[in-house]
């Protein structure tokens, strides 16, 4: 009777303890599953972003981006990790230590001393109190140990460092190129192979700035640098577009964050259409339905619907309104920064963008749990909550 | 393979395509596209790139229109490659893996031009006040 009663403890226990185990007291939380933004609505035609497309990519720890160092022009493979983050880690070790120096910031000029070697351009900054990004973009007679820098985060910030009254020590890294974005969407639609963005001459490859947004890396174009992808079949219509990004109060008319088409004709983009400021616009055969109240400088989630003609829609941060957008064009290549291999660049920085051959639903362009800005705010933490 | 065809896609897409002249930059002509871009890739072999993933250093624009650029004649149909005024893509680049430091020779520096001069024989361009030509 005894023996029966201990077996009979004991089994309760192990039953206890395979519906909640317990460890020090506390219970086992599940692990977190990583969703992207292809885990809201697939079949992108291409995707590319500085996080994984979807929790298989990130389970899988597929490359996301290949960059070059600017320290000797050799090129490594950056993969996501299982958490969905880019492995900025890997890629800072790669890129290496320029210099360090103890400097003061005050709109774009740092003045510096001690520094270990003269830092070069293209090298990007972190310190305390360190406005990010930050990134040099011209060095002055360094003598000593002691110069200037000129800097900028492609924001179109008269201070995009941040003004430091009193120096702050700063670590410069070299500059990382981005030579090739990967195609994260699996889609393969580029002649049965992924649709790669890449760059291969090295004026034109946009920067990797590892600390950008919310202390998390983002690509960045100043004005003559884009990624565009190899060609692919016709993408049928209507056609949606999303892009996480933060548009200089520099940029020029149609200031491209993505676009599909071909070499010369205009096709499906989301961009600055004109030279007013605070702008986006989503547009498609060169018809636009645009939002003028989307501030500069700052981090967006813009959805857009194109193809559809006078129903398109654009949802900036989760807010949506409908316009006219083109029905009809060409479309061969997906370009990023830029309309074609050499008009409308961009200046300002990119997190993800993509492409897909459908109408996304009200509830994967509009905000709430279920939408994509939500799932962009919830990762980047970008300007408005939705 | 596929990264090759798509660089020699977008070197002929770029004969095709708009260009933009930077007032900023300046421009060492050449009479051929291939001839540019050979002189663009012989600065990134120079400079060690891998030649996989990054192939050509400086941009290359063109075709140009015929013309004078300052004291320098353009016969119809030349390009230019893009000459950064400083940095890691300027004239004289060089990096860690250099001894020495590898840009233009002397007398391609003493040969080049400016974007306010060449400006006006971009492909169909016309300088704005804003110092850049468009189409």
């Amino acid at each position: 009777m005894w023996r029966f009663l201990v077996a009979l403890l004991l089994l309760c226990a192990s039953a206890q303890a395979q519906d909640y185990p317990i460890i020090g007291g506390g219970v086992l939380a599940p692990a977190a599953t990583y969703s992207g933004p292809g885990n809201v609505v697939s079949g992108a035609t291409a995707w590319y972003g500085l996080r994984a497309y979807n929790a298989a990519y990130a389970v899988a720890g597929s490359n996301a981006i290949n960059v070059r160092r600017a320290s000797d022009n050799s090129t490594e493979n950056i993969a996501v990790l299982s958490t969905g983050a880019l492995n900025i880690s890997a890629a800072n070790t790669f890129a290496g230590t320029d210099a360090t120096a103890s400097c003061t910031f005050a709109t774009t000029t740092a003045t510096c001393t001690g520094a270990s070697s003269t830092p070069h351009v293209g090298s990007t900054i972190t310190g305390s109190g360190v406005t990010e990004p930050c990134y040099v973009t011209a060095v002055g007679t360094f003598t000593g140990g002691s110069g200037t820098l000129t800097v900028s985060g492609n924001n179109g910030l008269s201070a995009p460092c941040g003004t430091i009254a009193s120096a702050t020590s700063i670590t410069l890294q070299y500059g990382l190129y981005v030579t090739e974005a990967y195609d994260q969407s699996g889609s393969n639609a580029c002649s049965s192979a992924p649709c790669n963005a890449s760059q291969g001459t090295a004026a034109d490859q946009p920067q990797l700035f590892p600390t950008c947004i919310n202390l998390l890396p983002c690509l960045s174009g100043s004005g003559s640098r884009l990624l565009i992808s190899s060609a692919f079949t016709a993408i049928a219509t209507p056609q949606s577009l999303s892009a996480v990004y933060n548009m200089s109060s520099t940029a020029g008319s149609f200031s491209e964050v993505i676009a599909s088409q071909s070499n010369a004709g205009v096709g499906s983009a989301i961009q600055k259409d004109s030279s007013t400021a605070n702008s986006i616009c989503v547009s498609n055969n060169g018809t636009s339905t645009c939002n003028t109240s989307v501030p500069d400088g700052s981090w967006h989630a813009v959805q857009g619907i194109v193809g559809t003609g006078s129903s398109g829609i654009l949802s900036v941060d989760g807010s949506s309104s409908s316009g006219s957008v083109g029905t009809t064009s060409t479309q061969t290549t997906v370009v990023l920064f830029a309309s074609t291999s050499s008009t409308h660049l961009m200046t300002g920085n990119i997190a993800e963008a993509g492409i897909w051959p459908s109408a996304f639903s009200s509830t994967v362009y509009g905000s709430g749990a279920g939408s994509l800005c939500h799932n962009q705010y919830s990762y980047w933490a970008t300007s408005v909550s939705c | 393979m596929l990264i090759r065809a798509l660089l020699i896609w977008l070197a002929l897409a770029g004969a095709a395509a708009a260009q933009t002249v930077n007032t900023a930059n300046s421009y060492l002509i050449f009479s051929t596209q291939a001839a540019a871009l050979a002189r663009s890739q012989t600065q990134c072999q120079n400079l060690k790139c891998d030649g996989v993933q990054t192939i050509y250093w400086w941009n290359v624009i063109g075709p140009l229109n015929a013309g004078t650029a300052g004291s320098t004649a353009v016969t119809a149909n030349s390009y230019a490659v893009e000459i950064q005024p400083s940095g890691p893509f300027g004239a004289t680049t060089t990096t860690s893996k250099v001894a020495t430091p590898t840009g233009l020779s002397t007398s391609e520096q003493s040969s080049l031009v400016t974007g306010t001069a060449l400006g006006p024989l971009a492909p169909g361009g016309t300088v704005t006040s804003g110092g850049t030509a468009t189409p």
